[in-house]
């Protein structure tokens, strides 16, 4: 807001300020945007975070297999044959995040990937957004902003490009954040309609759901530990915390039949109880116990070394405090990608312990700077960090790659957009054969030949739970080239092959020394593409 | 806090948690009832405890005349010259002659070993006392305790049997109920034991499937389904979708035990439609069948040898014939035997034109006939196919054939052997 030579106040700051600037024209906001170079700092990072994560190439991620069951959804309804995979053709299947991907297969048809790239960019800047605030808010400490950065690069291997566990994941952050955030006496209601709105989208958009039901019932069973262990305390004691314990647990019911609302209702409550190795537990990450040195492994530690830190400066630890860290522990030592969410659930039992009321008062209000500004001189200059953080925002965009969507010039390549992890060149050949018959390929490589159209049906994709064990068992053989493969092409009818040069070199060994069953139709310097000889009587051999 | 304030916050409490007890209890209760529901699939089809049989549907005498088919049955009685028996040859014996056979002499014409009967063959598969009296106890038993049943052993020598589920498939066609008492080691059961391991076990990409499909198609009860271990629904229809899934000659004996069993599945399926019950396959799925087996006969017709008998190559002769380990004969038996026993039980709309059926009977019949001893041993388990196979072509079992010729039928002057061309 610009204003020209202001009227006269009583207030020191803004008498200097006219001392200084005379008639000249001067911005005039409010204190809370007078940042320091904390802020600036923040935004630096994120802004960092953001770039870094707009320049990463889609490659294999997990993205496509999104994209392909969007569209498949979007032009024929929720499915429970995965039509792409006909060797899992009986199997459950069960379909969870419908919304998420139907979403993300949009944001593909009208943007490409490019748009793709600035949507996973964004929602995970996002998240690290909602998660720095929550942590500052809670530890009162400015530094707790940047351990978000830090997470989501620590944890990127695990996330791999827009998915509908990205949304998932700004869903958790979201959860925290309304269950958290300091609110008037009058929160309840707003927090309970929060709760059921939020858990109502994300049921529909991730399949990771449960974990926010975790949290929501980690609380109600800490508050219910709180109640049971402080039976001494005084009346007044006891009624308030009665008094929580019944919203933890009004909360918990609120999430609880909001996940209801779903086109599959009690249905995908089922799922939960389903132990086969298609369950939901495996679509979560199965059993994957973390590895001692890791990046995920040091996400978790960090969180856990400032979990420790603040346990040694508080009294008295809040049930809900530990039984978090439990469960978050539990959760990562099963599955390696739940540090993702893990990692969060650690730092948020940590960062309440930290706070205290003052400074989480303080830092709430932008106090701590402007008392500093207050003692000294007042200085012409207190915007420059504000200005800073408008640069260094701006800078940032200027400089990613969706950029060009606001300032125009050329967008990436599309071998910088899918990264050398991806065969295009044999990918775009595969689209002049005819798509018929089963097609073997490294599955990582599947879902982007589905989503772009390039075939109908193959061997496995990258949502192997779905496959029966023995299929499994013979794609990993076949990937691997070892003995019996040429049987088993046979077992499967299989009728191309796209070879992975870089990383199935037995296999490409056994095609090149076998010329009776298979011919080579196209190389390059990523992939081969084998196909089944003809017989003379018409038959593939 | 005056008392009427404490009776109100009093009563406000025992209702907030009077209904969350109510929550808890309807949340365990359909929890409780979901798991049930959600993981007690059925890992076991509904099964008959008699099997059904599958008739032989023709009687043409031009396949094999009655004294050459009586001459070809003499050379496979189970006699097995070799002892201990394999495994695999008392299988294929009790497969061929079934279970009510019984020879009460030495053979005139070929003296040796008195031969087994079908109840002996089928103690010495089932009754571990009686494996144990051929095989001694330092064998390890044929029948094992295993998790879902008892598990036959396979493929692992003499003592074993040669194709997975194979054994389940002979008692299957030989009219085993299920409740046949088995003997193990160290304990006593039942055949049902060993079906239901079979099925628990099964998978629907696994090597060897034909038995197991045969088997099931013998026993099911109705078309219902059911799900394997890892948790794949198996439908008649996906079955059948799995069997024609491979291109030919792919699979046990050269894919013509595919073929057998998807004739089997189609019978069952016509059978049980002209009774007014439910057919096995959906339309989609029978019509599927018909075709593949039609576009199979056609192969077969255009590929038959003017000799009258295929070989390995049967798909495609212009192919090189992969199995050349093999000595020639043994294959072309082999290919022709199979064929002429899957086109026995199946259904007059896949069947070629008469002739061809007659060429291959007769190059068959005569390439037994002039086979000594030691051949006939070393091919027994393909000869039984073909024995069984000229045998079904006169519209009776091994077994009935043996008993007509001994109770109606004089023994027809044979032809010479050696009176015979030499068999290529």
């Amino acid at each position: 807001m610009l204003t020209q030579d202001p009227t006269s106040s009583n207030d020191p700051r803004d008498q200097s300020k006219q001392t200084a600037s005379g008639s000249q024209l001067e911005v005039m906001l409010p204190d809370w945007c007078i940042l320091s170079w904390r802020h600036c700092l923040l935004c630096v990072a994120f802004t960092l975070l953001f770039a870094g994560l707009n320049y990463l190439p889609l490659g294999v991620s997990s993205s496509w297999h999104d994209i392909w069951t969007g569209n498949w959804i979007a032009n024929n309804g929720v499915y429970d044959i995965d039509p792409s995979t006909p060797l899992a053709d009986g199997k459950k299947q069960e379909v969870h995040g419908w919304l998420g991907r139907v979403l993300i297969a949009n944001a593909f048809g009208k943007g490409n990937l490019e748009f793709l790239s600035l949507i996973f960019s964004f929602s995970q800047t996002i998240m690290a957004g909602i998660w720095a605030l929550l942590f500052v808010r809670l530890s009162g400490r400015w530094w707790a902003g940047l351990l978000p950065v830090l997470m989501v690069v620590l944890c990127y291997w695990h996330l791999d490009g827009i998915s509908i566990r990205s949304l998932g994941q700004l869903c958790f952050a979201a959860l925290a954040l309304i269950l958290f955030t300091q609110r008037s006496p009058g929160g309840m209601l707003w927090k309970a309609t929060g709760v059921s709105l939020l858990m109502t989208a994300w049921v529909n958009l991730d399949q990771s759901w449960p974990v926010g039901i975790l949290l929501l019932a980690t609380l109600a069973v800490g508050q219910v530990v709180e109640t049971l262990t402080t039976k001494q305390a005084a009346e007044a004691q006891r009624l308030a915390q009665s008094a929580a314990l019944r919203s933890a647990i009004v909360l918990l019911e609120c999430g609880l039949l909001a996940t209801l609302v779903n086109p599959f209702g009690l249905w995908i409550w089922k799922s939960l109880f389903n132990w086969g190795d298609a369950s939901f537990w495996a679509m979560l990450g199965g059993w994957e116990p973390l590895q001692l040195i890791s990046f995920p492994t040091l996400a978790l530690g960090v969180a856990l070394v400032i979990w420790l830190c603040a346990f040694r400066r508080v009294e008295r630890v809040a049930a809900w405090n530990w039984i978090l860290v439990l469960v978050a522990m539990l959760l990562a030592g099963c599955s390696a990608t739940s540090v993702s969410w893990a990692a969060p659930m650690v730092l948020l039992s940590g960062f309440w312990m930290l706070g205290n009321d003052s400074s989480v008062a303080a830092v709430c209000d932008n106090r701590v700077h402007n008392e500093e500004t207050r003692k000294g001189e007042a200085k012409p200059l207190e915007f420059a960090w504000t200005l800073m953080c408008g640069l260094a925002i701006w800078v940032g965009f200027a400089f990613s790659p969706s950029s060009h969507f606001l300032l125009g010039g050329n967008g990436r390549t599309s071998r910088q957009l899918l990264g050398q992890a991806n065969a295009v060149a044999a990918m775009q050949q595969l689209q002049q054969q005819d798509s018929e018959g089963l097609l073997w390929c490294p599955s990582y490589w599947s879902d982007r030949l589905l989503a772009i159209g390039n075939v109908q049906q193959v061997f496995a994709n990258q949502d192997s739970s779905r496959l029966p064990a023995q299929v499994r068992h013979d794609y990993e053989l076949l990937y691997r080239g070892q003995s019996g493969w040429r049987k088993i092409l046979n077992r499967y009818a299989v009728s191309r092959l796209l070879i992975d040069k870089q990383h199935q070199k037995r296999m490409l060994h056994n095609l090149r020394a076998s010329t009776q069953d298979w011919i080579k139709v196209h190389e390059d310097q990523r992939a081969v593409i084998y196909q089944r000889k003809p017989s003379a009587s018409g038959e593939v051999s | 806090m005056s008392n009427q304030a404490q009776t109100a916050t009093s009563q406000s409490t025992a209702l907030f948690w009077s209904v969350q007890a109510l929550i808890c209890a309807a949340i365990v209760f359909a929890g409780y009832t979901v798991r049930q529901s959600v993981n007690s699939v059925t890992n076991v089809p509904r099964l008959n405890n008699e099997p059904r049989l599958i008739r032989p549907l023709h009687n043409y005498s031009m396949v094999v005349s009655d004294g050459d088919l009586k001459q070809i049955l003499d050379k496979m009685r189970p006699t097995f010259p070799s002892r201990p028996p394999k495994t695999n040859f008392v299988d294929h014996g009790l497969r061929m002659w079934g279970s009510q056979i019984e020879f009460e002499s030495v053979s005139q014409s070929r003296p040796g070993p008195r031969a087994l009967s079908g109840q002996q063959m089928r103690l010495l598969l089932l009754d571990d006392n009686e494996f144990v009296r051929h095989w001694g106890k330092s064998t390890p038993a044929l029948l094992e305790e295993s998790e879902g049943g008892i598990r036959v052993r396979t493929q692992e020598g003499r003592a074993t049997v040669s194709h997975i589920d194979h054994l389940v498939g002979t008692l299957a066609e030989t009219g085993t109920k299920l409740n046949f008492p088995v003997k193990l080691r160290h304990r006593d059961g039942v055949f049902r034991e060993l079906v239901e391991h079979a099925f628990d076990s099964f998978d629907l990409n696994q090597k060897e499937y034909e038995w197991t499909a045969l088997a099931w198609a013998l026993y099911g009860k109705d078309a219902s389904s059911w799900f394997t271990a890892a948790g794949q629904e198996v439908t008649y229809d996906r079955l059948v979708e799995r069997m024609m899934r491979q291109g030919q000659p792919e699979g046990v004996c050269y894919g013509q035990h595919r073929l057998y069993s998807l004739a089997a599945i189609l019978r069952v399926d016509q059978e049980n439609r002209e009774q007014g019950a439910m057919g096995l396959l959906s339309e989609t799925g029978r019509t599927k069948v018909i075709e593949y087996l039609k576009q199979m006969t056609a192969r077969l017709y255009r590929g038959q040898s003017p000799e009258g008998y295929w070989d390995a190559n049967w798909p495609d002769p212009t192919k090189p014939v992969s199995d050349v380990g093999t000595a020639a004969i043994s294959r072309r038996v082999l290919a022709t035997g199979h064929t002429l026993e899957w086109w026995a039980i199946a259904p007059e709309e896949v069947l070629p034109p008469r002739e061809t059926v007659i060429r291959a009977g007769q190059w068959l019949s005569n390439a037994i006939l002039v086979m000594d001893d030691r051949e006939i041993e070393r091919n027994y388990t393909f000869l039984t196919h073909a024995a069984r196979a000229l045998s079904l072509w006169r519209g009776q079992f091994p077994d009935e054939a043996e008993m007509a010729f001994r109770e109606k039928l004089p023994m027809q002057t044979a032809r010479n052997p050696a009176d015979r061309a030499t068999i290529q």
